[in-house]
Order: C-alpha cells, then structure tokens, then sequence
C-alpha cells in the first residue's frame, strides 16, 4: 500500500517536472539562434555582400530612412541580373517572377514579435553595425540568426551607460 | 484637507439623484459580471468557462513550439514614394456627408488605415466626426458587393456577373428607353458628378435628376424661399455671434456641417482671464441632442412647437425691446404673445422673455436657427419662416447670416420631386430609374409606397455599394466605389472647392458611378470621354482654374489642388468674411404660422444620433458601439420619455412601450431621458435595417411606417401619439453604468459671472496633502495634456480617433452591458440640477498617467511601469491579467480584454487592414488603456533626433487632440515651462479629477464655465 502510493507520488512528481520543464523550454525565448532556412532562391550574402562588396545599403534603401531595413523590391535584383548571370537557372526563376509581376516569398530570419517596435532606423544613426545584430553577414552563404535577438540581449546594449540609449519599456513596446 | 464637497450635485442617472439601492449595488463592481459568475440572463456557466479554458490552453500551447514562421513578400517595382514602415499623407475629400469635410487619408504600405482632419481646409480645419473618421473601416467592410450583379425582380435573390455583361444589358435597356429616364440621388455637394449626371441624362429627351434628402436639410432652403425669395442655405457665422439661439438645430452634432460649426463655436467659447467673454447659446428643443447639452439656457419643447415659440421671442423683441416690424408683421406677432404661447406649449414665458433679452442685446451679433429632423413637424416650415424672421429683424441677415457670398452649396431644393418621382412610377411614365446614394426603400414613409412603384418601373439599376433595401428592388446593381477609391470633388459652399483622389485602388471588383455612368454613355458626347478622372480634370481646367484666377499653368495648379486638397477661392476673395446686402422679409410668409392649441396626445419626434444619423453606415461597428453623447446607450434605439411621463405611465428604463400613431404602431423599450418635454418622445432614425450587412441588421427598429408625406416634405417630427405600457421588458446597454460620483467632486464649474469676479470660482477648494513617495525625476520631457470642459461638446469624435489609431476592438452588446467596452478615451455625462430641467457636462477621461499611480504598485508581474517621460507604461506581453490594475485604478479608464475580441467576429477580414501597424495587436487576458498615444510621441521624438533638436510645442498630437473639432485637448512637454499644458497647469480654472486620493494625474482640466447670467 504505501509503496504504491509513494509510486503514484513519484509518477505525479515526475509527470510535474516533466510538464514544468516542457513548458519552460517552450515558453523560453532566443531558442531561435541559430535558425537558417532554406530560401526560394539561395541567395548568397556571401557572394554580393562578401565577394562583391556590395554595400548593405544597396539593397536595404529604407535601413536609414525607416524602422524596417526592408527586403529589397525585385526590381533591385533586376537592376543587375537583366545582364549579370542570366542563364543561371536561379536567375532564370528570379526573372520569371519579376517578369510575372509575381513576388518571391522570403522566409524571414530575424523575426520579432509583434509586440516589439525595434527601429532600424535609430541603431544605423548611433554608428551600430549591421554586424552587431547580424554577424557576419558578408561570410554567409545562408542567412543565419546568429544574436539570439532576446530583450536580455537587447538591454545589455541598452543599460550600458556610454550609449546612453533608453531603458523604458514603451521605448520598444506599445 | 480641506473640504473638497461643492454645492452642485451631479448624477449620471436617475436611480443615482433619487440614490435607488440597486444603483448603488451595481456601481459597486467596475466590470457587471465574471465570467465564474452565473446570471439570469448570462448562458455561460461555470461548465461552459472550463471547457473554454481547456480549449484555450489546449490552443496556446499548441501555439508555443516551434516559433511560427512568416514570410516577407518584397515590391516586385518599389513605387517612388513608398518606404516601408512610414506613413504617407494624401489630401482628399470625404463621401460621408454633403458637408464633405477635407480629410487627411493616412496610409501605410499602399492602404489607407486613418482619416484625419485637413487642417488647412477652410470649414472643419483639422477637425473630423465620428461618422467621417470611422468611414475608413466601410471600406473594409466584407459585407461590400464584389462585383457586379443581377437582382431577380421580386425575389431579391442576387446573381454574380461580370461588368462586361453588365454593361451589355444595361445599355441594351437603356437604349430600349428614350424617355422616361430619372436618375434619383442624395443630396450632393459635388458640381462635377452633378454635371457629368446632366450630361448622362441630355441623352435621353425627357430625363430627370430627383434629388431627395432623408435628414430633412431641404427644408432650410423652402425657409428661404418663401421668406426671401431664393432657395439658398445661406452660410452661417458662428465665429461673429454672440448670442445663438437655436430652435432644434443640432447644428454641433447631426445638422448641415457640425464639425465647421463647432471649429466656428468653440472659438468664442475659450474664456480667459484676458478676455473674460463668451457667447451665449440658447437652445429649444424636442430631444436632448449635443447641442441642448452645450446650451448655457435649455428648453424642453414639443417639436410642432418652434415656430410659434420664435414667433412669440419676436414679440417679446418688438414690444418691449422696440425693433422695428416690417410691414404688415407686428399685427401677426401680436398673437403671440409670450404668456399665451407659453401656456398652451407647456413652457415658462420666463424663458421666452430671457431669451428676448440676450437676443435683443446682439443686434447684428446673434443668429437665430432651426432645422434638425426633429424640427420638420407640419409646422416645420413655419419654424423656417419664423427664425428667418427673427434673423432679419434682429439685423444678422447679411451679417452672421450669409445668403451670397458664399453660401452652403448642400442643396437639395426640389422637395416634391420624390413625391411626383413615385407617382409618376405608379402612373407607368417611369421607365428607367437609376438610383445612387440613398436608400428610399427604407428611409421613405411607407405610406409613400415607394416599394410598390418600384415594381412599376421597366428598368431600375441601382450603383449600391451592397445589396440594401433598395437595391434588392432592382434588376442589377454596380457598386460604386468607396469614395477613399474614387477621384471626386465637392462644392461645399461657394468658392470652396475640396478635391478627392484614391489612395488604394478598388478593393473588390467595384467601379465609381461616374466611370459606370460613362461607360453606359456609348455613342454619344460623354461616351468619348476615357474615364471621370479625366472628366474631372477637363472641367476643373475650364471651371475651378479659371475661377482661382489661373496664374500659374494648370498642371501646376492640379498638382497643388492634389497636394492640399482644397482650393479656397471664397477665402483669396474675401468672400467668405464679405457682408451680403440683407434682403427684405416677405411678411406674407408669416401668415402661415399658426398659434398652437395644447393637444393632450404625445408628440413623437425623429432624431438623428451622433452615430448612425439616417443609418447608412449602419453596417459600421465603431459606430454601432459608439454612445449616444447624452443616453451612453449603444446598439439600439429606443423612446426617450421625460421622467414625469414614464412614472405616469408606471414604466422605468428597459420597459417595453407600444406608441401608436394614425399610421401604425411600434414597441420600444424606453430610456428615460431627463430634459425631455413631458409630452414628448424621441425615437432615433437609422436603425432596423434589414439588409445592412452582418453587422447592422436587425439592430433596434425602423420607423418607416410611422412617418409621413406632408406639405414640406417628409414629417419627422410632432407627430400625435399615444403610448402604453406592454409589460415587457429590454435590456438596454449604456456604456455609462457602473460608475458612480459617490459625491466626490469630479466636475468643477463656475458661471461667467462668477468666473469674472474670481477666476478659482468653482474650483477654489485643492487637496493639500503630504506625500511617503519619491518624486520621479524628468531629464527631458515630461508628457502632459490639458483638456478645457468649457469646450468640450461631447461630440464622440475623440473616441473613433482613439479606436482607429489604436486598434480597439468592437466587443458587442451583451460585452458592453457587461461593462467591458474597450474604449480608451470615453466622454462621461454628468447631470446636475433637477430631472426636469438639467444641466449637463460632457468630461473626456482616459488614463490621467499620475505620477503616484495606484494601478503601477500593485501590478504583480511590473507589467505597468511608469517611464522616465511621465507616462504609465502597460507593456502587453507581460500581463498575466491578474487585473489588480483595474481594481486599483481610481479614474476606471483600464479595459480588459475578455476575449479575444480583436480575432473574431467583431473584426473580419479585410477589416484587420484598417488596423494601425504601429500600435500591438493586444489578444485575450492582457489590459490596456490610453498610452497617450506613445507612438506617435516616439515618431515625432524621432524626426526631431534626425534632425538633432527638440520637440516643438504641439509638435506632438495625440489622436484625441487631433480630431477634437473644439479644440479642447492640449498635450505637450510639461517640463517646458513655456509650452502650452504648462501654462494651462497654472490657469486658476486647473483642476485634477479626485485630486485628494494624491495620484498627482498628468491629465488636468479646466473648469467648466457656463454663461448663465442675464445682464
């Protein structure tokens, strides 16, 4: 009898850990460092920003002017690939769609969420880095989230005092 | 602390002045019910709430794992202009009214998502209703036609088509047409749809343009005509009055263009130490509106009433203050004289003879005015006749009263026409009827028997934007667009010319009546024509550009029309400030007016709410859920008796009350309503429609069958009834009521007089009190904002800008009697004095930000936070809902969110396009209230760091101060001692509201300033 019960305790207690640490773990945030889908197209950041030197800014006009850095619209792409590599069956797709007036569906890396305002727009004007949040996206083949984008991560930044940027929390939530 | 007690006391209801103890258990809990709690009327049991809660969690931790993914579709070609995350402006002109304010359309990534005011727009200068703003979520509406479509006479069944088909039929019966051709649309201020409808209409011999206006503005104009000659509606000068008396007029809430009015109003009722001076403003009306609320003297009146009460002010004004009568006009006066007139209406002469008075005092400064629906009785036009009458003996004719410069352009004059319109069906000489803009089916009196005419009609096309009554009459609809899809203008009053332009393209497969119209034109002149834009533009070349003088190329021209949104020829002129010549009364008009006998039957009075007006965005949810200014009732309509008459009838509020009149009878539930004249009743116009869209059908009752086809049109107004009780009963909902003043001093106000000789009247007792808390430091700004009570008209428009720019959810009527409305900003009414004759305040609360915030200590999870620029922060993702907040909170402004009422019925796509990106989306269990609109400060404390200097003063407009056409909200840095809330913090008229419980709100008031005196 008694050891039946402390049995049903162990079970219960075991049962609690394991629904608490599940729940923890799915609920704890940053488990998206690391993440690199696959893409429609594999565009290499490697080759256009790495090899080619290709200013970030090229692409992603809106990074000073807005708080989305903003994927660039196709017909920046087509500002080159109508000459540059056209028999690469990539391009050739990239084409197609662009010539279709149909857009290419991006699968977004660094993802938010919704309740965050962050501004692009604001870090760009303090000198930060696209490389501080980004890593080093000139060497990557694929995109990859390599800053676990956490608010802990976030206010490390934020609380050191030779920013001096905002700590309250309407600065990023509303 | 001293006494802070004053001698008014207020009440938001009658149960509250006569203290009833079920009043007092009710405004004890903040929200009515939990959902744990069982009620009678409440189908949710504790049962049904597990199993919600099961299907919940079942939800939320399916949602957990792994992180959703999203997608991002880039610009196939990045137009010009747009970058992603910044709003673009565009000027344009709104379709809601015939006032056609200039609106300001906000859009972002291709979508419009707010309407604003156009601040340089000559008449509403920034400002912009509830009705218009909330026109932004009627282009979302998914109950919207799709395409075009055949009607099955009879049946109403409606089959989809395509414009091609359409077309094809629709010429092949028009062509079938030669004569016979009418064309019946709403009144309407656009001079280019009016000439492109004439051009349409040259091709067929015989053709008509019946316009028929259901908010009863028509009768302004037959006013005009018969006292002057002309059927004009002259422009009114509020700005130079400084008396106003206004015989049911609701010209601050429903009548003509409330938002010019009120911009025009308020500013001559800002009072300041410098310049202690306010107009004064008189009000007799049938129904309790927005403006009897504003008035400084209030009298209930029975709507058949007015003209003889005018009559008799007249009197008073030649007997005893010696104006002079012209012609014949003293014998007829001299019937009425203020003693006989007051007996048989049921009125003190003392009011009659006091308005004399303040009226007499104001030559040439004063304006006399009458019209609202609740004005068209049978003598409705007598009431016209007699404060024209008024206007020219008391010189304002020419003067506030402007019948030629640049007068309303809002016409529509010929009244009969819809009359000799349906007879002419009936008689079979009706063979094509095209309808736009109004809805005859069923706004028209029954008894007119539009229904069956219509059925007389060959070919009847309606260019409806959904299937309505009317339109499921007819043989084939084309939706027009809505007019944030459409090129357009407006004409509201002479020389101002408003433009209109798209800014997205037709969500649906819609086209604008005009290109409709076009396109049916084949073969003959308006045929030729490309589309309207290009109609339009050829005739702003050859009409609007030459009347603005044409100095610069007319592309030019056109590009600044499109940018501002507006030419103002009668301004460069100086039209508008231009006196007109008065002209000469024709006395002869005033033999109509009767002297009234005192009937013993009830006078059933049709009014317009601030809402829903006539009901045709009835389909709108903000404005179904928007509260009546006085009732704070949403969601239905309903009798308004006075309290003596409902006690008479043994009835209380919610009773259900059967009112028969010779044409019919109705059941209503009653609202008892104090300041109702003891013999009347006020039914609101625009509800029950059948065929309004998932939203509006079937919400309160339509009351087609009760009105009638008089001499001066249709009769809305002073109509006999009788009412019984039927024993049933109805459950209202009022946004208004589970708060109670407990007696404490919430509203703080003076007289002028009162204000003259001590600028603290009112407001002299404050709070002293000692403080156990740290002050918070302010580096930089420090939020604040002002709001002046004296202002404030109660006008609801604050509270559809707070919902558009803030995505607040719509929770429906049982929420709401529930006490879960979701509103940020709410404008509570108070009455004081006694139920018959009530004064009554309007106060906009919303979170007062204090500074010792009693909902920041007691949150457990630190999820409201004050910031470090004043404001008290709720930060969404960290709620748990304990909702400690809300309990702690003194002010009752923080909502919560029961459901998640933001995803469901309430809010269907495409509806969620109207939502602000800016702003989170907040879902189920979390709490919200007002953040002062923090991103719009952060927008604005944005482009002042780009461009490396500080916030401006006024720099920063929250979306209430925005819209707000009184000007009575003020928001800006506090710590900046020469910004505008600062300066108004030390005004002597300053008040914070519960100011003993020490929270130290950032939100202060000024007292409310009422110019009572006769001196």
């Amino acid at each position: 009898m008694k050891s039946a019960t402390s049995l049903k305790l162990l079970a219960g207690f075991v049962a609690l850990v394991l629904v608490a640490g599940g729940a923890t773990f799915a609920l704890s945030p940053g488990k998206n460092q690391g993440y690199a889908p696959a893409q429609p197209i594999p565009f290499s950041h490697q080759r256009h920003a790495g090899q080619f030197n290709i200013p970030c800014m090229y692409c992603h006009t809106t990074v000073e002017k807005s708080r989305h850095a903003s994927v660039p619209a196709m017909n920046v792409c087509m500002n080159c690939h109508r000459l540059v590599k056209t028999e690469s069956p990539y391009i050739k797709q990239l084409t197609e769609s662009y010539d279709a007036g149909k857009p290419i569906p991006w699968i977004k890396v660094h993802d938010l969420p919704d309740f965050t305002f962050f501004n692009h727009k604001r870090h760009i004007a303090r000198g930060v880095q696209c490389q501080t949040c980004h890593g080093d996206v000139q060497n990557m083949e694929r995109i990859k989230q390599v800053a676990p984008l956490t608010m802990g991560w976030c206010v490390n930044c934020h609380r050191q005092p030779e920013y001096n940027a905002p700590t309250s929390c309407d600065t990023c939530h509303r | 602390m001293e006494s802070n007690t004053t001698d008014t006391k207020y009440w938001t209801k009658l149960s509250e002045f006569s203290s009833d103890p079920t009043f007092i258990q009710k405004a004890q809990g903040e929200f009515v019910t939990s959902p744990l709690q069982k009620e009678s009327n409440d189908s949710t049991s504790r049962r049904d709430f597990m199993k919600l809660m099961a299907a919940s969690s079942a939800l939320a931790s399916s949602a957990c794992f792994p992180q959703p993914f999203e997608k991002i579709m880039p610009y196939v070609n990045q137009p010009a202009d747009a970058v992603n995350g910044k709003a673009n402006y565009y000027a344009s002109t709104c379709g809601e009214c015939a006032a056609a304010c200039g609106i300001l359309v906000k859009t972002r990534e291709g979508r419009p998502i707010k309407l604003e005011g156009n601040p340089d727009h000559p008449l509403n200068r920034g400002g912009l209703c509830a009705v218009g703003q909330s026109s932004i979520l009627n282009l979302y509406d998914p109950d919207r036609l799709r395409n075009p479509v055949f009607v099955v006479r009879g049946s109403g069944k409606i089959e989809a088509t395509d414009w091609d088909s359409a077309d094809k039929k629709a010429l092949e019966k028009l062509k079938a047409t030669k004569s016979g051709v009418r064309f019946l649309t709403g009144p309407n201020s656009s001079p280019t749809r009016n000439a492109l409808i004439n051009d349409f209409l040259g091709a067929f011999s015989g053709a008509k343009h019946v316009v028929y206006d259901s908010s009863g503005v028509s009768i302004v104009a037959q006013g005009q005509q018969v006292s002057y000659g002309t059927a004009v509606i002259p422009r009114l000068r509020f700005e130079d009055s400084e008396v106003i008396l206004s015989i049911d007029a609701d010209f601050l809430g429903t009548w003509l263009s409330p938002v010019e009015f009120t911009k025009q109003f308020s500013k001559n009722r800002k009072v300041s130490e410098s310049s202690p001076k306010m107009s004064k403003l008189i009000c007799f009306e049938s129904v309790m509106t927005v403006t009897g609320a504003n008035a400084d003297e209030r009298v209930a009146i029975r709507s058949e009433h007015g003209a003889a009460i005018a009559l008799s002010i007249a009197h008073e004004l030649i007997t005893k203050h010696g104006f002079s009568a012209p012609g014949d006009s003293k014998s007829i006066v001299s019937k009425f004289s203020p003693a006989s007139v007051a007996e048989s209406c049921g009125i003190s002469a003392d009011a009659i003879t006091k308005a004399a008075q303040s009226l007499a005092k104001s030559r040439g400064k004063s304006l006399v005015l009458a019209g609202s629906t609740q004005s068209v009785s049978q003598n409705g036009l007598s009431l016209q006749v007699a404060a024209n009458f008024l206007n020219s003996i008391l010189g304002n004719d020419g003067l506030t009263v402007d019948s030629s410069q640049s007068p309303s352009q809002q016409t529509a004059l010929s009244v009969d026409d819809i009359a000799t319109l349906i007879s002419d069906m009936k008689a079979g000489k009706v063979k094509a009827l095209l309808i736009h803009g109004v809805n005859p089916a069923y706004d028209l009196p029954d008894s007119l028997g539009f229904k069956e005419a219509a059925s007389k009609v060959d070919f009847i096309l309606s260019f409806s934007d959904r299937a309505d009554e009317t339109a499921v009459l007819a043989d084939m609809i084309m939706p027009d667009n809505h007019p944030l899809e459409s090129w357009g203008d407006a004409e509201p009053q002479k020389g101002v010319f408003s433009l209109r332009q798209p800014t997205i393209r037709p969500i649906y497969s819609t086209r604008a009546m005009e290109d409709s119209l076009i396109s049916l034109s084949k073969g003959s002149k308006l045929g030729s024509v490309a589309n309207y834009h290009d109609y339009l533009v050829s005739r702003w070349q050859t009409s609007v550009y030459r009347q603005a003088g044409g100095v610069v190329a007319f592309d030019l021209f056109w590009e600044s029309a499109l940018r501002d949104g507006i030419i103002d020829v009668a301004g460069k002129s100086g039209a508008r400030k231009r006196m007109s010549p008065s002209r000469v009364f024709k006395t002869q008009a005033l033999s109509q007016v009767s002297v009234p006998n005192s009937s013993e039957k009830l006078s059933l009075t049709f009014y317009q709410k601030v809402s829903l007006g006539t009901g045709r965005s009835a389909n709108n949810p903000w404005l179904q859920e928007l509260p009546d200014p006085l009732t704070r009732i949403v969601w239905d309509n309903y009798a308004t008796l006075s309290p003596k008459t409902a006690k008479a009838l043994n009835t209380k509020e919610g009773d259900v009350v059967r009112i028969s009149t010779d044409k019919g009878v109705i059941e209503l539930p009653i609202h008892v309503q104090p300041g109702m004249h003891d013999k009347s009743i006020g039914v609101a116009l625009g509800y029950g429609r059948t065929h309004a869209g998932s939203v509006g059908s079937g919400v309160g009752k339509s009351v087609s069958h009760l009105t009638d086809f008089g001499k001066a049109g249709v009769v809305l107004a002073g109509i006999p009834a009788t009412v019984t009780k039927t024993g049933a009963k109805y459950r209202l909902a009022s946004a208004q009521e589970n708060q109670s003043l407990e007696g404490r001093p919430i509203i703080r106000e003076a007289t002028l007089g009162e204000y003259k000789k001590n600028p603290k009247a009112g407001n002299e007792d404050h709070a002293h009190i000692v403080t156990l808390w740290p002050k918070h430091e302010y580096k930089g700004y420090r939020w604040a904002m002002n709001i002046d009570l004296t202002a404030c008209t109660g006008c609801q428009g604050c509270v559809i800008g707070c919902q558009s720019e803030n995505n607040i959810p719509v929770v429906g009527k049982e929420n709401v009697w529930r006490g879960r409305i979701m509103h940020w900003i709410r404008i509570d009414r108070y009455y004081s004095g006694s139920p018959d004759r009530p004064q009554v305040v309007h106060q906009p609360m919303l979170c007062q930000h204090c500074e010792n915030a009693p909902c920041e200590t007691v949150c457990p999870v630190l999820a409201t936070v004050h910031s470090d620029e004043g404001l008290n922060s709720q930060i969404y993702n960290r709620c748990v809902g304990t909702r400690y907040c809300a309990n702690n909170c003194p002010y009752k402004v923080r909502r919560f969110n029961w459901f998640d009422f933001n995803y469901g019925d309430q809010m269907k796509y495409p509806q969620t396009l109207a939502q602000n990106p800016e702003v989170s989306v907040r879902s189920r269990g979390v709490m919200e209230k007002c953040t002062f609109c923090v991103q719009r400060i952060q927008d604005v404390k944005n482009t002042a760091k780009d461009e490396g200097r500080l916030v401006k003063d006024g720099e920063i407009q929250t979306a209430c101060q925005q819209s707000c056409p009184a000007d009575a909200i003020s928001f800006g840095n506090i710590n900046d001692t020469e910004s505008q809330v600062a300066e108004l913090k030390h005004n002597p008229r300053s008040f914070h509201v519960l100011e003993e419980l020490n929270t130290q709100p950032s939100v202060t008031y000024l007292t409310k300033i009422r110019n009572v005196e006769h001196v």
